[in-house]
């Protein structure tokens, strides 16, 4: 765990570097409520609009790393408005278009209650619709359940967690490692790091911390070079001490303790799809599965990403959506589900 | 290594136990609850590990005839409370296992309960769908003659147990119609109000017990996930768990050093 959090922290993205995908999508930024921003990017078509939310430490280019994996464009091609999201402090949202500085002293709440909440209004504004389908991989579908918690699931037309975990009890050695890494990482402002995650992309392997982030042999050597070149975003000092409280407490807890997020998932109603690898060493399945299990909704889902679940490997945490088979496999179960439950015109 | 085996005859009334090991005088008993359709010697390795604590592994035998319900519900409760098994620790392994979960919620009090790769509550995928799905034969079925199966691309029973596969035997229909049962309906074993020392092992890619169908059930008990959120260098799948040193090594600690309270820590 510590290994992935000091990687997913310094390997940063080289953001001069514009994928293709991205050259296509509309560009917006979005104030927040409290005075921080937000960037979309969109890949517009005439169906319900979804928001994908990108993990911790990442950025839009998870969810858009090109046409040959790119869910946004996927959804697009289903006829779905795919509107891609960087949270405050990652890929474009680093700065503001008038080049200012993201404040300091941001958690993952801020994420969920503020961020998610700028942009699902923006979205609905934009496009005159009630609803918004939300689809967030790890810490992307973390923050889904704080935005219900504090703003409630009226506008969500559903969500759709990917390796999003929100149990974190039964504290093992790796994640009582990661602790102290969160421990250590959160002596520091921030851990940016773009120069290394170039040099890291040169790199032919990276061991076992490639291992711990996807699973063997599921990302092909060029598509690896962009995922660390480009998929990667800063940890703030107060994100990480709030995962920290997150790890200690074993639940989805505010940054200040009081309100847990993991319970308040009994209120959702909103239809869900919750997705676990059961390769995934970052949000093994059973720390996702709660979030299936306590949600209150009628109309939810689970699928176990595994070969015996007729999956082509035990996928990992980042293969999820961006492994090479990824396209074949799971963006479809995505695409199926949307579409079994509301379809474009 | 001290492997005793029980033969129960008929449904009803639990034999006396029958030692076919020397048991090294003073050792502890230890009653291992295995899976059906498992041979005797894929349990070797796990009573190799408890002798190395001082400990002896005596392995019930569940015969072809044996009712699982009745072996959940009486023979395992009577033994709970026979004078001459009475604080004894029950290791119970895999599917079978569940039997020993079952007794034990159902009030069995062995003086612990350690469980290795337990389903407590079975949360089906396609390749069990499938297996679910299949007919079986009046009298029973020779697991050993299965091994190359095809499910899909896969041989079904490897996926399964995973690989190298331990050794299979003979197992009733009858069983493998409550597996079938099981997974129409996964019946959870809820433990977390029993008052027991438990324990509980888990491995990432075990398809048989995942963590996520253990976790939630367990209650007080002490979870180990081996793998690397063990630090360990190799993930376990179901068979490696039952084959492996360090697993089996980690259980027969425990088994031999119980905590005298049920939650606290190893």
């Amino acid at each position: 765990m510590i290994a992935a959090w000091l990687w997913l922290t310094t390997a940063l993205a080289n953001p001069a570097s514009v994928p293709d995908a991205c050259r296509q999508a509309e560009e917006t930024e979005v104030i927040t409520e409290d005075g921080a921003w937000v960037h979309l990017h969109r890949h517009v078509a005439e169906g319900p609009p979804v928001l994908l939310v990108h993990g911790i430490s990442s950025n839009h280019w998870f969810m858009d790393l090109g046409p040959d994996r790119s869910l946004a464009q996927t959804l697009q091609a289903a006829g779905y408005d795919a509107w891609t999201l960087d949270l405050r402090g990652h890929g474009e949202a680093r700065r503001s278009t008038e080049l200012q500085r993201q404040r300091k002293g941001w958690t993952i709440e801020d994420y969920g209650r503020h961020d998610l909440h700028a942009a699902i209004e923006h979205v609905r504004a934009t496009r005159g619709v009630p609803k918004v389908h939300l689809v967030g991989h790890s810490l992307g579908g973390m923050s889904a359940a704080i935005y219900q918690a504090h703003h409630g699931d009226d506008a969500l037309a559903s969500i759709i967690a990917v390796g999003s975990p929100v149990d974190f009890g039964d504290e093992d050695p790796l994640l009582g490692l990661g602790r102290v890494g969160m421990s250590a990482g959160s002596l520091f402002g921030s851990l940016p790091g773009p120069a290394l995650a170039r040099t890291l992309a040169r790199v032919p392997r990276l061991g076992a911390i490639e291992d711990f982030l996807w699973a063997p042999g599921s990302i092909d050597a060029e598509a690896r070079k962009r995922v660390l070149a480009r998929v990667a975003g800063p940890l703030s000092r107060q994100e990480l001490a709030h995962l920290k409280r997150i790890v200690r407490e074993g639940h989805l807890v505010s940054a200040d303790g009081s309100l847990d997020y993991t319970a308040s998932l009994s209120q959702l109603e909103t239809p869900l799809l919750v997705l676990a690898g059961r390769g995934d060493h970052i949000a093994p399945p059973d720390r996702v599965r709660p979030y299936f299990t306590g949600a209150g909704s009628e109309d939810k889902t689970w699928v176990l990403l595994g070969r015996a679940n007729g999956f082509s490997h035990d996928h990992g945490h980042v293969d999820l959506l961006l492994g090479d088979t990824a396209p074949a496999e799971i963006y479809p179960v995505i695409v199926d589900w949307l579409l079994a439950r509301d379809p474009p015109p | 290594m001290h492997l005793g085996v029980f033969g129960l005859i008929g449904a009803l009334q639990a034999a006396e136990p029958v030692d076919l090991g020397a048991a090294r005088r003073g050792a502890l008993r230890v009653l291992i609850v295995p899976t059906p359709g498992l041979a005797e010697a894929a349990y070797l390795p796990l009573a190799t590990a408890l002798e190395t604590q001082g400990l002896d592994g005596w392995l019930l035998r569940i015969e072809l005839q044996d009712d699982p319900r009745v072996v959940a519900e009486e023979t395992l409760a009577a033994l709970a409370q026979d004078p001459a098994w009475e604080g004894v620790p029950w290791v119970a392994h895999g599917l079978g296992g569940r039997l020993a979960a079952w007794a034990v919620r159902d009030g069995a009090e062995p003086s612990a309960l350690a469980m290795l790769s337990v389903p407590l509550e079975l949360q089906p995928v396609a390749l069990t769908h499938w297996l679910a799905d299949q007919a079986l034969p009046s009298q029973s079925v020779d697991l050993a003659r299965l091994t190359e199966v095809r499910w899909g691309d896969h041989a079904a029973l490897p996926l399964l147990l995973g690989t190298p596969l331990p050794p299979l035997e003979r197992v009733s229909s009858g069983w493998l119609r409550q597996l079938q049962d099981w997974h129409a309906d996964p019946h959870p074993l809820d433990l977390t109000d029993v008052n027991l020392p438990m324990w509980a092992g888990v491995g990432n890619l075990d398809n048989v017990a995942p963590p996520e169908s253990v976790r939630p059930w367990l209650g007080e008990g002490r979870l180990v996930r081996f793998g690397t959120h063990r630090l360990d260098l190799r993930e376990f799948d179901h068979a490696a768990l039952l084959r492996e040193a360090r697993p089996l090594t980690t259980l027969a600690r425990w088994v031999a050093t119980p905590p005298k309270q049920p939650g606290a820590t190893e």
